[in-house]
């Protein structure tokens, strides 16, 4: 299903930092001294960097390194004495790696690269005189967040962990809701400076392998210098740059990269986020909620129905206000049309403007309810409730008819469960307003037709953004216009290409 | 590559250019803020000498009471409403006459009711007024349109108390019970059909005399009758509840009855009309059937036993010979003012149409006049209220 990728590689030769790549070749050298100059030279003026040097009990010099804080202390401590009350004469290092310390996870490296690697993720790397292997520890510790309730995602039935910023966590969590050999976790390191672990996810024999295939080429095409969120990603893996739509899905929820999975699509989480992707993405997910699929299926598609519903008004009922009001007043029942004339009888600005400060006045409370404290955040709501809400109306700047479009519209855009998803729309309601105002319902018209042919000409990863709706796939739908019942849908989404089409077995 | 570029760029300068310039050409520019604009919500078109006047009602959102208006609300005893008026040859003379001397614009687009005036609906009749309503697209075709007692301008002028505007009123009522419903559209496809004429709700003012209560109501006393455009006579009384009947679009009405003494009120709730042309020896009559469904409203007879059938029967007898009673008179005015408003000419083209298109269609004005009506009805009480017996009887 993937077509061909666009062109999106950085060009050659310009990065030249690569700074754990010149060890790809510096073999570990098989003395303490040696060994220790060149982590002394490398990790110069690093406080956190620890070299703990001491002698194995009647045995060779040893070094063990490790990152400070990353590690966990009382199993380093058990490791180190472990070793200083070794007994007996065979100091190899297999030995040591395989039998003497007390630790799940030991590997023997032999170059300087794949040392620094694990050194930098928090293993802890050990260091023998005479031998010129290290022994790796997997000793990996340190304060990270607990899993926590996902904050952008909250839902009143289902589950209540979301992802934390450590992407093993993450991973645990989806391997816990699907216990089957087919998941499969594929790894990526991105990031020439902070080597960013990223995960590709997907389940073998139920997705698209081309789309995987597609995911592994874009996920290694790129080639920057660190990726701190899962956004730096999604940027360079989406199909249009320029599209105000989002193409790929963020969430915070396990369960719902475990339903993607599940459908077929691929999951790409990175280390250092709770926020996983979700490839392809379609507009028909934006109105879809996990909770949708744990209530009972007629309240999920009265609430899709209603999302439906509200994403028009988000992104129409300024626009509409503002054309009906001042080109069509004919259109308006006499009676409400009497009310708004009463209401914007002392108002001194057209209806355009009016609808511009009050959007934007809104877009600011909002964002600065978003990025305040949270202490501070409840005072902006209260001052933008009393300042926009009451005083502008009652000293005749805005009209109360705007404040109730500019409301409706503004609890409209909330009740679409993609943030990403309906920031977009929320964006693209200035221009129909400024349409609207010029041109009437015809602007609103020409402007929603220009997005319908943006939506119908783009794609994600291949895939149509309407799909299954254009191109149309009748029984595909039974998940987007509605939620049909659990038992009524028993195949995958034919759209993303899976060979693997039934999910339920027909005869139960 | 750099020439490629600098050639896009230049395509799209030009691009952006043209549209800008759209902008400024944009010759049907209609945009109108609120608050510029003068909603008519009603208009009375009355003569006057050898001009037409035409007067609007506007309301004036800022005495409205609306909150939020500024300058508070504005119940201190002024109206809520204005009303304007000036003069000119044509109607629409008259409303740009009317414009000059408004600061807002006037917009047409809400007038639910047009008044006629009564010597304007004798004298020029109502083909005139109906261009000069119809030919701008403002204008809604389901306005409702009624010729007026008098001035017309009286009417909308009428303070009703009930409700903010006079033509609020006068809307409600014209699609209430009390009226038939005849909308601009209505009028129309009257107009234009052979064998048909229209007819109007016909209004006066009223007034209500008690003492601090003082108001005037807008009544509907019955229908005007037209013919060709021009208003011949008035159904009122009897005579308009048989043209209700004779209508097809009922609505439900009551009438009191004098049985051997006793008031009777009798809600009609249903009727249903068939209306047959019928051909005798070259001559053409029609033959009426009136189906109605009554029920007892109220019963001044205390005696009277609703059990007993012979009873019931007796007054569906009585509402029975009364409907029919109604319908005649009904008609014999329609022949006396030559108005053939139920369209009894497309009756007989339909059921005749070689015969209307040779014969009948261009005598119809005075075959109408002498062709005889057979009317019949049958009645059915089929409600006797709440009780089914007088409660103010003693018990026996």
């Amino acid at each position: 299903m993937p077509t061909k990728p666009k062109a999106r590689s950085m060009p050659e030769g310009q990065l030249d930092h690569h700074a754990i790549d010149q060890f790809k070749d510096v073999p570990i050298r098989s003395t303490i001294e040696e060994n220790n100059k060149i982590m002394e030279e490398l990790f110069k003026d690093s406080s956190d960097i620890v070299l703990r040097k001491f002698d194995i009990e009647n045995g060779p010099k040893a070094m063990l390194c490790y990152v400070d804080g990353m590690v966990t202390t009382s199993a380093v401590d058990a490791a180190l004495q472990a070793l200083m009350i070794f007994e007996g004469d065979a100091f190899t290092i297999d030995r040591i790696a395989e039998q003497t310390l007390p630790v799940t996870q030991a590997s023997k490296i032999q170059f300087f690269k794949e040392l620094l690697t694990n050194l930098l993720s928090g293993d802890s790397v050990l260091f023998v005189d005479g031998q010129d292997n290290a022994v790796c520890l997997g000793l990996r510790g340190g304060i990270r967040r607990s899993v926590a309730e996902p904050e952008t995602e909250t839902v009143v039935r289902g589950p209540r962990e979301g992802f934390n910023e450590h992407l093993r966590t993450n991973t645990s969590l989806v391997r816990s809701k699907i216990k089957s050999p087919r998941l499969k976790m594929k790894s990526f390191v991105i990031g020439t400076e902070t080597n960013t672990n990223v995960i590709l996810a997907y389940m073998a024999g139920i997705v698209n392998p081309k789309l995987v295939e597609e995911a592994e080429k874009r996920l290694s095409r790129i080639k920057i210098d660190g990726v701190l969120e899962s956004g730096y990603i999604e940027e360079f893996i989406q199909d249009q740059g320029y599209s105000p739509f989002p193409q790929v899905q963020t969430t915070e929820r396990p369960d719902t990269v475990a339903a993607a999975l599940l459908e077929g699509r691929v999951a790409i989480m990175v280390d250092g986020t709770p926020f996983a992707l979700i490839a392809p993405f379609g507009f028909w997910q934006w109105l879809q909620a996990s909770e949708d699929y744990y209530e009972r299926f007629m309240v999920s598609t009265l609430l899709r129905w209603l999302r439906m519903a509200s994403l028009f008004a988000a992104l129409l009922s300024p626009a509409l206000y503002i054309a009906v009001s001042t080109f069509h007043p004919e259109m308006i029942p006499t009676n409400l049309l009497l009310s708004i004339a009463a209401s914007r009888e002392a108002i001194p600005f057209p209806a355009v403007v009016e609808a511009l400060i009050m959007e934007i006045a809104f877009e600011a409370l909002r964002e600065a309810g978003v990025r305040l404290p949270r202490t501070v955040g409840q005072a902006v709501s209260i001052l933008g409730a009393l300042v926009v809400g009451q005083a502008a109306v009652q000293a005749g700047i805005v009209s109360a008819a705007m404040v109730i479009v500019v409301s409706m519209t503004g609890i409209a855009s909330f009740t679409l469960p993609r943030y990403n998803a309906a920031i977009s729309i929320r964006m693209l309601r200035f221009p129909l307003m400024l349409l609207a105002s010029v041109f009437g319902l015809l602007g609103i018209m020409i402007g929603v037709m220009v997005i319908v042919g943006h939506l119908a000409k783009l794609t994600t990863f291949g895939v149509p953004y309407l799909a299954p709706v254009t191109p149309v796939d009748v029984s595909d739908l039974k998940d987007v216009l509605v939620r049909a019942p659990w038992w009524k849908m028993r195949k995958r989404p034919k759209y993303l290409g899976t060979d693997n089409i039934r999910r339920q077995d027909p005869q139960q | 590559m750099k020439m490629k570029i600098i050639r896009i760029m230049r395509k799209s300068l030009i691009g952006i250019v043209l549209l800008g310039m759209l902008l400024l050409l944009s010759s049907c520019w209609d945009r109108r803020e609120i608050n510029d604009v003068a909603f008519v919500l009603a208009s009375a078109i009355d003569k006057e000498g050898d001009n037409i006047r035409v007067s609007v009602l506007i309301p004036l959102p800022g005495n409205m009471g609306g909150t939020g208006s500024g300058g508070g609300g504005g119940s201190g005893g002024q109206k809520p409403f204005a009303i304007k008026t000036d003069t000119g040859k044509t109607v629409r003379e008259a409303v740009s006459k009317l414009q000059f001397r408004l600061p807002r614009h006037l917009f047409f687009g809400h007038r639910r009711v047009i008044i006629i005036g009564e010597d304007l609906a004798k004298q020029e009749g109502i083909l005139t007024m109906i261009d000069a309503v119809t030919r701008t697209p403002e204008n809604r075709l389901t306005a409702f349109i009624a010729i007026s007692e008098g001035k017309a301008v009286d009417l909308l002028n009428a303070d009703t108390r009930l409700e903010r505007f006079s033509a609020e009123s006068m809307r409600e009522l014209l699609q209430s019970d009390a009226s038939v419903r005849v909308s601009l559209k209505d009028v129309i496809s009257k107009v234009i059909a052979v064998g048909n004429d229209a007819f109007f709700p016909y209004m006066e003012k009223v007034k209500t005399k008690i003492k601090g209560q003082e108001a005037e109501d807008i009544l509907i006393e019955g229908f005007a009758l037209t013919h060709d455009g021009k208003m011949k006579g008035v159904l009122n009384g009897n005579a308009a509840i048989g043209l209700r009947l004779l209508n097809h679009q009922f609505r439900s009405y009551d009438e009191t009855f004098n049985d051997e003494g006793n008031y009777l009120t009798i809600a009609i709730n249903q009727a249903d009309v068939s209306i047959k042309p019928v051909m005798t020896n070259g001559t053409l009559s029609f033959r009426i059937h009136s189906t109605v469904k009554a029920s007892v409203n109220e019963d001044r007879n205390l005696d009277r036993n609703y059990d007993d059938y012979k009873q019931r029967r007796q007054i569906e007898l009585i509402v029975q010979q009364r409907v029919i009673d109604n319908i005649k008179l009904a008609i014999a005015n329609m022949q006396r003012a030559n108005s053939d408003a139920i369209g009894f000419g497309l009756y007989v083209h339909r059921a005749f149409p070689q015969l209307w298109t040779k014969q009948y269609r261009d005598e119809w004005e005075t075959i109408f006049r002498e062709t005889k009506f057979e009317v019949t009805a049958t009645a059915n009480l089929f409600r006797l209220g709440m009780s089914g017996e007088n409660l103010g009887r003693k018990d026996q």
